[in-house]
């Protein structure tokens, strides 16, 4: 069983992509789990055809005792089956201790099986509680998924730094397996999302090209993979599930400065 | 951020700042305390408060209310299960409720004092009470007096009659002798003790806080509360109870010139007290002591060392050991008191 986790800044496509590799990886006969890890809890929307699942945490409140699988897991598109870890209203509460609570119950049910278990977390806020998923006996290879823009790099280069520190334990045996570019059409993106990689000790493994095909699926609640399974767009979900799958080269990531980063972006700067 | 990185220091003024608080509002009658936090801090306390007031020969558990915080409040919030507590201290039809707010509700950010403040037939205070932001027990006293005086308005025109009392220690075993010592010198100026804030005071009277002209703290350590005091009520100071057989004069000067009093007959009849009580023990005169100073109160020490000097006891090593109070002894009384436990102890050596 392989266990991956794509993080980055809050409104990058990470939900998008991780949807969509983990229909391609269903599609190539994968048995797939895939888990959302955010209060806002609309990872595995498209995989469930716009269906907004029960959230782990709303199930802990309401049932309290006697839950079972099939009150938290659910079956989406080509058999991936989709959990939402969920979270308090904004403002309130503490989210991460929410996201902790959803593994001890995963972990409880036996539910954390499979080919592959992908994990789709919130970047933003890397508390001890996001970074459950990079813990001992969770997923082992991180991916960061990051446009060219500064905040996004930024972001991606704050989780660099969380994967270095949790690397630094010896039982810990989380690595970054590279960088996913998800573009945002600016002049260069691909070159510098390749160079940030390279910069922090990694690589960028898969580029993904900005299409409106991404929202004609996402309007008609589905992935790209099931909406339109001939098109370009799709091609680049099957190659990228491809890539990842095939990839044994891990690291341990070199975060950037803030002024290395700074200057890095800078030089891509066109007016 | 508070950054307390302490290991090591387990003084009993550095314990748990819930503590602090509870040791007061545990002393108000009419009040319920609601403890926003889990169950167990709750119960630690009631057990703690239980054996620290049998050994004072009062056997009541206070009346505390916990808001059950478990995982689900910490996730989602705790907010409402505050709210739920503190509807349970309603129905004790109290004349107050105290809600303390521990560390985890610090921690998920919930807002107490907004839940507090919402309208009921009741008032409602908060009183922090985290300790994790660096505070420790003697925090927990400064923050529950400072909440409660926020009951009291500075545009109470009557004057309370006595000297406020403030902050007495109510867990101390010789709490009732020490405030009936400082009493007793103020009777000698002809001065009454007024309201105890807080020792077995109605929570109504945090209402005449304001009132109060004169205060006297327990200790100097509530120099925080008696600046507040004067600025938001204009009440007059004496930063601490008298120690040991000097402090009782200097305290009897103070309180004499800050109401307006000739001290020096009270002073004269004191002295003639202090006078009987050297020579009462005068048995002890000329005999070898020693004191283990490593784990002692300074103001213990600077206490028993005039009291040595005054009856002529020689400290040396090898003495016999003399078993010093853990607060410095209150008035020339407290110094009776001190004396006889030495003497206890001499005789057994």
């Amino acid at each position: 069983m392989r266990q991956i986790a794509l993080y980055g800044k809050g409104g990058i496509g990470k939900s998008t992509t991780s949807a969509n590799l983990s229909a391609a990886w269903a599609e190539k006969g994968l048995d797939l789990l895939q888990i959302g890890c955010d209060p806002k809890h609309d990872s595995t929307r498209m995989l469930m055809n716009g269906r907004v699942i029960p959230t782990v945490l709303d199930v802990i409140r309401e049932k309290q005792k006697d839950i079972s699988v099939s009150d938290i897991v659910f079956t989406g598109y080509r058999g991936v089956r989709c959990v939402e870890a969920g979270g308090p209203e904004p403002g309130i509460g503490c989210a991460g201790r929410g996201i902790i609570a959803t593994f001890q119950l995963l972990e409880k049910l036996g539910a954390l099986k499979g080919d592959l278990i992908v994990y789709d977390v919130l970047g933003d806020v890397v508390c001890g509680g996001f970074a459950m998923p990079m813990r001992e006996g969770y997923a082992e290879e991180i991916y960061l998924v990051t446009s060219g823009e500064l905040m996004s790099l930024y972001a991606a280069n704050n989780i660099a730094k969380a994967i270095a520190r949790l690397s630094a334990n010896k039982r810990s045996s989380v690595r970054l397996g590279g960088v996913i570019g998800n573009g945002k059409n600016i002049v260069d993106e691909e070159d510098l999302v390749s160079e940030f990689a390279e910069s922090i000790g990694s690589r960028m493994i898969t580029f993904i090209p900005r299409s409106p095909t991404v929202q004609q699926a996402e309007l008609n609640k589905k992935t790209v993979v099931e909406y339109a399974p001939e098109s370009s767009q799709a091609e680049v979900y099957r190659r990228s599930a491809d890539i990842i799958l095939q990839n044994t080269t891990f690291h341990i990531p070199t975060p950037l400065s803030m002024d290395d980063l700074e200057s890095l972006a800078y030089r891509y700067l066109k007016e | 951020m508070i950054l307390n990185h302490s290991h090591t220091d387990i003084s009993r003024n550095e314990g748990c700042t819930l503590t602090g608080v509870l040791s007061v509002t545990c002393f108000l009658q009419d009040a319920v305390t609601v403890i926003h936090g889990p169950t167990g801090c709750t119960h630690h306390n009631a057990s703690l408060l239980h054996a620290s007031l049998a050994e004072n020969d009062c056997f009541d558990i206070p009346l505390l209310v916990s808001s059950n915080v478990s995982e689900e409040e910490v996730i989602f919030g705790g907010e409402g299960a505050l709210m739920q507590a503190i509807r349970s201290a309603e129905s004790y039809n109290p004349s107050l409720i105290c809600v303390v707010s521990t560390c985890i509700a610090e921690t998920i950010g919930d807002d107490t004092a907004a839940v507090c403040r919402e309208s009921r037939g009741v008032p409602v205070v908060h009183i922090p009470g985290s300790g994790f932001l660096g505070g420790g027990f003697s925090d927990g006293i400064q923050n529950a007096l400072m909440s409660l005086m926020d009951l009291s308005s500075p545009d109470l025109h009557s004057t309370e009659e006595g000297v406020m009392i403030v902050g007495e220690k109510n867990l101390e075993y010789e709490a009732e002798e020490n405030y009936a010592e400082v009493a007793r010198l103020l009777s000698l100026l002809d001065i009454d003790s007024g309201l105890r804030f807080v020792r077995r005071m109605p929570a109504g009277d945090c209402s005449r806080i304001s009132s109060a002209r004169y205060a006297i703290l327990r200790d100097p350590s509530l120099d925080p509360i008696g600046s507040a005091l004067s600025s938001r009520f204009g009440t007059e100071i004496i930063s601490g109870f008298p120690l040991g057989l000097e402090g009782s004069l200097r305290f009897l000067r103070q309180a004499g010139d800050m109401a307006g009093i000739d001290a020096l007959p009270a002073i004269r009849d004191e002295e003639g007290m202090q006078d009987d009580l050297v020579a009462t023990f005068s048995d002890l005169a000329g005999i070898s002591v020693s004191i283990n100073t490593s784990m002692a109160d300074p103001g213990v020490l600077q206490v028993a060392r005039t009291v040595m000097d005054s009856l002529g006891m020689v400290e040396e090593d090898p003495g016999i050991p003399l078993p010093l109070p853990f607060d410095p002894p209150v008035g020339t009384t407290g110094v009776r008191r001190m004396l006889q436990s030495w003497r206890r102890g001499i005789s057994r050596a």
